[in-house]
């Protein structure tokens, strides 16, 4: 018994290891925090090239980046390398994403079954691990695909990244023992490691997945990062500085980090609610219709979750982008790419009206939820009106003859719209009302018994309002009437203001909530078909624009293969345009939903089998 | 009346408590909430 409870004591100072490990690398790299921990890095690293000088002395020097001509890339006749590279690695990281984010949340589910003794999340998680095992296998076929691509397309490249990142493409590669033994036992001996002890194994078992999966996504990360804002080589001539750790901690390997942690758990969650969706449409019974709209229920909270913290990951990682290169950042945000992150914005305000349709249709699950019906039209005309600020351009397309008729590039009424202040403003309402809409969800069918029901949804209202109200107030007044540092800067407590409202929301709830009566037991599976639509929307939007955010992350390095390291010399090196770009993600996005759709079938065609049985 | 009663006050104190928040996070990265030049 005290073993047990002993090893009990272990997985839980494990998991709080696990959450320290994974938000210290973050948190050390939060800009206001780490303002001279940059400083001191670029002192770290300055000094250590002139260490290295000094060292070169002593032992044989690296040798410096290879200078490529357009002879170095390999012709193979009916392939063009650019295409085939761009969309194979963009096909690698749907999958990688969706295989990562599945065992975090399985993982919490898992733990969330066996606090509350209910058999119904076990059974769930064990129905999420099944959908991502075919996933599985198919990330690493794109892996491999991609790795072959690399290396018949871009040899040199991919032979001056190898002996850059020698010991950590060994350890990448001899770590997927570790993923597919832990995965396989995790997912296989769900059923045999059940009960007790052996179920504190299995969660261990999930722990260490999730672990080795993070690490090999913090890996490959660097991979990424170091092509964009290359360390721990000499900047002239791009040779080795003899510490493979600098190269991997350059300084966008941190932002990038957190930014896919969050987003595979919101990316990941969305495929879920796909599949979910789909078995509710295909359900003939009402068990489960049941069923397969509360798993579609939970998959949207986790994508919401995920969802409502990314575009602050996002930012972060773009004012690095912009700290780190100023070109590379106005490139983004202010040159060629601009127009692309319209068509994000347009994609995300898509995500958030349907996750918030998904909340309405979800309360008719509820009696109780008839005395909120009234307001959320008001809710909906809000978050229209905050979707129209967040994609109005800026800079707007025109010919000469309509550039003369405006008198400039931007609308003179709605061109003040267009810029940072008036989007932070849009998003942040935007987030919360969508929280809003989930909180009135969570509370339609509930009847609170605390005497201080009333004056606790009063302050509630009040924090909503207030920070509403300063949220606007920081966009306009600093938007507007200061100057850049200021505009910048407002942002901060404009998030903030976003985060003390959930904080304080879901604080207030817990503690109003308790011991609530519940209106009716909730009518799971009685939603309209058209949620589930919804939720397919969640899971195309979001796969759409994570293809088009990659492509510009790719491209602002525009003729680098290592920004100002690495030419590109490659015939295939050019930016193409916009609508070029824009067919090409949606190609792959097409390639990924078919391979997606077939992994479901594959879920319906294996529980038939056992259904005969 | 209660609810809105209640309400007023917490508006208040929470408009009270977001600026004093702004100005800590402003002043965080070296600014002030009120722009000088």
């Amino acid at each position: 018994m005290s073993f047990f409870s002993g090893f009990k004591r272990l997985t839980c100072l494990t998991l709080l290891l696990f959450a320290l490990l994974a938000g210290g690398f973050s948190f050390t790299s939060i800009p206001v925090f780490a303002k001279t921990a940059n400083a001191e890095e670029a002192v770290k690293s300055e000094g250590a090239a002139t260490e290295a000088v000094k060292e070169g002395e002593k032992k044989a020097e690296y040798p410096p980046a290879p200078k490529f001509t357009a002879a170095d890339y390999p012709q193979i006749g009916g392939f063009n390398s650019r295409i085939l590279v761009w969309i194979v690695a963009q096909l690698h990281l749907w999958f990688a994403a969706f295989v990562l984010a599945v065992p975090i949340f399985v993982l919490i589910i898992e733990a969330i079954g066996m606090a509350t003794k209910d058999q119904r999340y076990d059974n769930m998680a064990y129905e999420f691990i099944k959908v991502s095992m075919a996933a599985y296998s198919i990330t690493a076929i794109m892996g491999g695909l991609l790795m072959f691509s690399l290396l018949v397309f871009y040899p040199g490249l991919f032979k001056y990244m190898a002996s850059l990142f020698s010991r950590s493409m060994l350890a990448y590669a001899f770590l997927f023992f570790a993923e597919s033994a832990s995965l396989y036992i995790y997912y296989y001996g769900w059923h045999w490691l059940e009960g007790g002890f052996r179920k504190w194994v299995h969660l261990t078992i999930g722990l260490v997945l999730n672990f080795v999966g993070t690490v090999l996504m913090l890996l490959a990360n660097a991979w990424v990062t170091f092509s964009m804002s290359p360390n721990g080589v000499d900047p002239a001539t791009g040779a080795f500085l003899g510490s493979e750790w600098n190269v991997i901690h350059n300084f966008l390997w941190n932002p990038l980090n957190l930014h896919r942690v969050i987003a595979n758990i919101a990316y990941g969650g969305s495929i879920i609610g796909a599949y979910a969706a789909y078995k509710f449409l295909g359900s003939t019974s009402n068990e489960d219709k049941a069923h397969y709209d509360w798993m579609g229920y939970t998959a949207n909270v986790i994508a919401v979750g995920g969802l409502l913290p990314l575009p602050f990951a996002g930012y972060w990682l773009t004012k690095e982008i912009y700290a780190y290169s100023q070109q590379m950042g106005i490139t983004l945000m202010g040159g060629v790419f601009a127009w692309l992150f319209i068509m994000q914005a347009v994609l995300i305000g898509a995500l958030f009206l349907s996750v918030n349709y998904y909340l309405w249709c979800g309360m008719g699950r509820s009696e109780g939820s008839v005395r909120y019906t009234k307001k959320i039209k008001w809710i909906a005309a809000a978050v229209v009106a905050c979707f129209l600020v967040w994609f109005t351009p800026h800079t707007l397309v025109l010919t000469n003859q309509e550039l003369k008729a405006l008198g400039g590039p931007y609308h003179k009424y709605l061109g003040p719209l267009g810029i940072m202040p008036a989007k932070n403003t849009a998003v942040n309402i935007m987030i919360i009302l969508t929280f809003l809409s989930f909180t009135l969800y969570r509370r339609a069918n509930k009847i609170a018994t605390v005497s201080w029901a009333d004056a606790g949804s009063a302050v509630q209202a009040a924090i909503f309002t207030g920070a509403i109200g300063n949220i606007i107030f920081l966009g306009v007044y600093h938007g507007y009437f200061t100057n850049t540092a200021y505009k910048v800067a407002a942002s901060i407590p404009q998030v903030s203001s976003t985060a003390v409202v959930i904080i304080s929301t879901l604080i207030i709830d817990s503690m109003m909530f308790k011991g609530a009566k519940e209106v009716a037991p909730l009518k799971w599976g009685k939603v309209p078909a058209r949620s589930q639509y919804a939720l397919f929307t969640l899971a195309v939007s979001f796969t759409w624009l994570m293809g088009l955010m990659g492509y510009i992350r790719s491209g602002i390095r525009q003729h680098w293969h290592v920004n100002s390291i690495v030419r590109d010399n490659s015939i295939n090196a050019f930016t193409p345009t916009i609508g070029y770009a824009a067919q090409i993600v949606t190609l792959a996005a097409i390639i990924f939903m078919a391979i997606v759709i077939f992994i479901f079938w594959l879920s319906n065609i294996s529980s038939k089998k056992s259904a005969a049985h | 009346m209660k609810f809105y009663g209640t309400f007023a006050v917490a508006l208040v104190v929470s408009v009270v408590f977001f600026l004093l928040f702004d100005a800590g996070l402003m002043k965080l990265q070296g600014l002030s909430l009120i722009f000088h030049k």
